[in-house]
């Protein structure tokens, strides 16, 4: 590599070397005319002038220029000299780029996800209140309620509403190709009240408003599955998305902008007024969210006790909480991402303090030079100058890959990041967090490496030069000084690797968690036929009737059941309420939702659920006959605790007919199929006295991908049209879930092991270095007989001290600061013993065999030659 | 190092230098061996200008709009940088010298003081 010699005054240097060349000239004519000898005149009238290198140097130092083309070449010879150490700087510039490149990344994540404001309008002043019932679930709301709302309210200046399950998967077709989008269903007036504008195209408003029994007509698309989805293409407005079962055609009219990640996982919207809403509010001016609460509440109760009045289904209602948009959007991964850029920042700040020590180990080296150059009448400035130069390169190419190496996590990130993740659309290296990176690093490096190195420089003038200096004393306030930095390594990684511990325990805990039902082999399987709405159900059922048998036949299949729908909806959808004989309506509108599921004959043999007590569905529960349903252990315990629940009877809440009552045929385990963390009760149906709408579960003896080509000829060949909108194993359906807890498992993992790393290095740099300084003492004590074993015992020993120091503190620091991940942990504590002895241990294994090495060197001290040495 | 106690004289001495180079410019424009030449003679060589610190303080100088500088050829045919005095300079000499003299009329009567005494 070759630097380029700046000259920011070239003509202007050439001029002063003209000048002193003429006062030179001057001076020897004038003394040849005085009759010196010519050939010596040249020499003396030099030597008069004196030093013309340092003349200009001086002459230079006053040009205006001169500061900056001396910080060039300062900074030359800095890079020169860290050139001449290639060990040293490839691993300071590694070590930094690497951990400042990791930084980077995490903390533009944090700056996109939770920094950024929301593409909305005064986006603080947009809430969403909600009711509870006596249960903490939320109760929604009907359109004209939602309008009530907004004409009672004096807080409100505006309200929209959400369906009230979310965004929820939609399989839909987009020319042959089939694709499940999460749609949330809003009103017209949704990007209105926002105050969004669209990347692309328009968005809808209330015109484009349509009820649920006519499908909306237009759709427009989030930012991230417009560039996932349909690859970033500016023309994909006016193309027509289909229902695969009614074939209706919704037109893309718009894109929006990136980061509107509401409601939650959102990939499209669509004006549909879903029948249970929940609400989005704009404040009015000057209104706080508090107020606004507090009248939503009151309004609501009103609300309420017109539900009553008119025969309501629906849960009372106890409370009224509210959240700014921002707060719902974030609420899912603030913890999680504020404990990996937490972790990310320990792992920054134990390289800084790696490559400081290491800083401090070259300029041990370098005593000697700088006790020279100090006692030739050097400045403090000049002696730092050099390493505070060297600490800046050190840092800037530390930056630099830094920069690459975020460049490149950012690419791959959006690629591994699971679904659940929000706002990564608008991701973007800026320069702020590598900036701060960067500036944290060269401080941390600063103060690592310099101030020590200058405090003793003061201090101990002339100590390295004296002729008996062995380094021992010299030396000794500095090898302290590594120590206390090793000795921080150990407890910052110790906190690191309690973290990874505990979110790996965890995660390990949440990927074994009993389901309740068998997940391999398992597929679920939407099967799609042209429907119109008029006799949807009818439709639907003979499509399963005749796939059924078509479907078993394929090789492979082993059995096979309709079901209510996809895994993992959340155990706030396809709910219902439920009333044990002997309970009013009234009594009974407290009673929780329960989620249910449907299922035909092979329901509990496809899912492998345990049936605890009476029988599974029969071929003969069909549509006429009595209604049966089969209770969760959960469900039982619930209205008839330790009562078999055989025969007992429920009744949907509001419904008084004489055909209400169902009657209770099994009992069955709880399930964790809507979600993995929570295993909920379950009221489970036969298909065809509830519903079905073209989900299916099959079990296989083989994967799925040897069975799909099967699969599809069968259902193609059942009913005309018929097509498998999506399939999927249930294997990997559980993987989506668990990918956000497993990817920050893993990379706070990596974090973790990565300072463990550092620690080993640091470790065995400062005792290797420190047998180095005293071998001099080694060989007396060896020649004094002291035996290997005990010099071995000695230098173990001491790093034994500094990592118990270190580990000390660390445990303390992990036993106050791992409660934040509470959040992030399932089925461990935050202060799991197995996890931190687990980090206990394996730190302090690594630690003493990185110290192994420089202790059986220090047993191998030659007596003679450490005497003989220096 | 050795260039910074080359300039610590150069702090020492300032004053006194560019007051020198300055009421030497006043006697017509010169080059740098020039300048310091004339201090020399007319010092009766008692002073002799160290070019480590002429040359700075030329440059200092001009930097300061005190002095201009352009090129041009002296006596004896000699391509050499010529200094001569500004608006600027000729107001900086006046205030420098009543400086000087204010100062060393100070010290004058501090030294007169102490010989009175000495004699008393």
């Amino acid at each position: 590599m070759r630097w380029p010699r700046f000259r920011f005054r070239g003509s202007e240097d050439a001029e002063l070397d003209a000048e002193i060349q003429a006062h030179l000239a001057m001076a020897t004519r004038e003394r040849i005319e005085r009759g010196e000898d010519p050939d010596q005149a040249a020499g003396a009238a030099r030597r008069e002038f004196g030093n013309v290198l340092l003349v200009k140097e001086v002459t230079r130092g006053q040009w205006t220029g001169a500061r900056l083309e001396r910080a060039l070449r300062e900074m030359r010879g800095a890079v020169h000299g860290l050139r001449r150490a290639p060990a040293f700087a490839f691993t300071c510039v590694l070590l930094l780029g690497l951990a400042i490149g990791m930084a980077t990344t995490m903390f533009t994540v944090v700056d996109a996800v939770l920094l950024r404001p929301l593409p909305v309008r005064d986006a603080d002043r947009v809430i969403l209140p909600r009711t509870l019932d006596p249960n903490g679930v939320d109760v929604g709301m009907t359109q004209a309620e939602l309008q009530r709302l907004g004409a009672a309210s004096r807080t409100i200046r505006d309200v929209a509403g959400v369906a009230h399950q979310g965004a929820f998967g939609v399989t839909q077709t987009d020319g042959d190709r089939v694709l499940t989008l999460r749609c949330a269903w809003v009103t017209g007036n949704f990007f209105e009240l926002l105050g969004v504008r669209p990347a692309l195209g328009r968005f809808f408003d209330a015109r484009d408003e349509a009820s649920m029994s006519a499908m909306a007509h237009v759709v427009v698309l989030s930012y991230d599955t417009w560039r996932r989805r349909f690859g970033a293409d500016s023309g994909v407005i006016g193309r027509r998305l289909g229902n695969p079962y009614t074939h209706d055609q919704a037109t893309v009219i718009g894109v929006a902008p990136a980061g509107l990640a509401f409601p939650a996982g959102v990939e499209s919207w669509a004006p549909q007024v879903y029948p249970i809403l929940d609400a989005v509010v704009r404040l009015a001016p000057g209104a706080s969210p508090e107020a606004a609460r507090d009248e939503f509440f009151s309004v609501m109760q009103e609300i309420d006790r017109d539900r009553v009045a008119h025969g309501t289904q629906g849960a009372p209602i106890v409370r009224a909480d509210v959240r700014t948009l921002p707060q719902a959007v974030l609420a899912g991964v603030r913890p999680r991402l504020l404990v990996l850029a937490a972790a990310v920042a320990a792992l920054l700040l134990i390289a800084c303090l790696n490559v400081g020590n290491l800083v401090l180990l070259r300029a041990t080296g370098r005593e000697t030079e700088m006790a020279v150059r100090r006692a030739l009448g050097a400045g403090s400035a000049q002696i730092v100058r050099p390493l505070l130069w060297e600490s800046l390169a050190l840092a800037l190419a530390g930056g630099l890959l830094g920069l690459a190496t975020a460049r490149g996590l950012l690419l791959m990130l959006p690629r591994l990041a699971p679904p659940d993740l929000p706002r990564l659309d608008v991701l973007r290296l800026s320069p702020l967090p590598l900036l701060a990176a960067t500036l944290a690093t060269l401080v941390a490096l600063l103060l690592a490496g310099l101030v020590p190195t200058l405090t003793a420089a003061r201090r101990e003038l002339a100590a390295p030069l004296r002729l008996d200096a062995r380094g021992g004393r010299s030396g000794r306030s500095r090898r302290r000084w590594r120590e206390w930095l090793v000795s921080s390594q150990v407890a910052l990684a110790l906190v690191l690797l309690a973290c990874s511990a505990l979110l790996a325990r965890s995660m390990e805990r949440l990927a074994r968690v009993p389901l309740g039902y068998r997940a391999d082999h398992l597929s679920i399987l939407t099967l799609a036929r042209p429907v119109n709405f008029d006799s949807v159900d009818a439709q639907m059922a003979s499509l399963y009737e005749r796939a059924e048998p078509l479907i078993r036949a394929v090789p492979g299949v082993e059995s096979i059941t309709p079901i209510a729908a996809d895994p993992f909806y959340g155990p706030q959808v396809f709910t219902s309420r439920w009333a044990p004989a002997g309970e009013s309506d009234a009594e009974a509108r407290a009673n929780p939702l329960i989620p249910f599921e449907v299922g035909g004959p092979e329901y509990f043999r496809t899912f492998d659920i345990p049936l605890l007590r009476g029988r599974g569905f029969l071929a003969t529960d069909g549509p006429d006959a009595p209604p049966v349903v089969i209770v969760s252990r959960a469900v039982a315990e619930r209205f008839w605790p330790g009562q078999d629940p055989v025969g007992k009877q429920l009744r949907l809440v509001g419904d008084t007919s004489a055909g209400a009552w169902h009657t209770v045929v099994g009992e069955a385990g709880d399930i964790r199929y809507r979600a993995i963390r929570q295993a909920t009760p379950t009221v489970y149906a036969p298909w065809h006295q509830l519903f079905f709408q073209g989900v299916i579960a099959i079990r296989t003896t083989t994967t799925l991908d040897a069975v799909l080509p099967g699969l599809r000829q069968a259902v193609r060949a059942a009913v005309p049209g018929g097509t498998i909108a999506r399939a999927d194993a249930m294997d990997d359906l559980l993987a989506g879930q668990l990918a956000l807890p497993r990817l920050s498992a893993l990379l706070v993992s990596g974090f973790g092991l990565t300072a463990l790393l550092l620690v080993a290095v640091g470790l065995y740099g400062v005792m290797a270095a420190a047998v180095r300084e005293r071998t001099h003492e080694l060989g007396i004590r060896a020649a004094l007989g002291a035996t290997p074993a005990r010099l071995r015992r000695d230098v173990l020993g001491r790093a034994g001290v500094i990592t118990a120091a270190g580990g000390a503190t660390g445990l303390v620091t992990a036993l106050a600061t791992t409660r934040f991940l509470r959040a992030l942990l399932y089925g461990v504590g935050p202060t799991d013993p197995a996890a931190l002895l687990a980090a206990c241990g394996l730190l302090l294994t690594v630690a003493l065999l990185a110290a192994y090495v420089p202790a059986w060197r220090a047993t191998r001290a030659d007596p003679a030659r450490a005497l003989r040495a220096e | 190092m050795a260039a910074d106690q080359a300039q610590s004289r150069i702090e020492l001495l300032q004053g006194t230098l560019d007051l020198l180079v300055l009421q030497t410019l006043r006697w017509g424009p010169r080059h740098g061996y020039g300048i310091s030449q004339m201090i020399q003679a007319r010092s009766g060589s008692v002073l002799r200008v160290d070019t480590g610190s002429l040359y700075p303080a030329l440059h200092r100088l001009k930097r300061q709009r005190y002095v201009a500088a352009k090129w041009g050829v002296s006596d004896n045919n000699q391509r050499v940088r010529i200094y001569e005095l500004t608006a600027a300079g000729r107001r900086r000499l006046e205030a420098e010298r009543s400086r000087w003299d204010a100062l060393t009329t100070a010290i004058g009567g501090i030294l007169r003081a102490d010989t009175a005494e000495d004699s008393a």
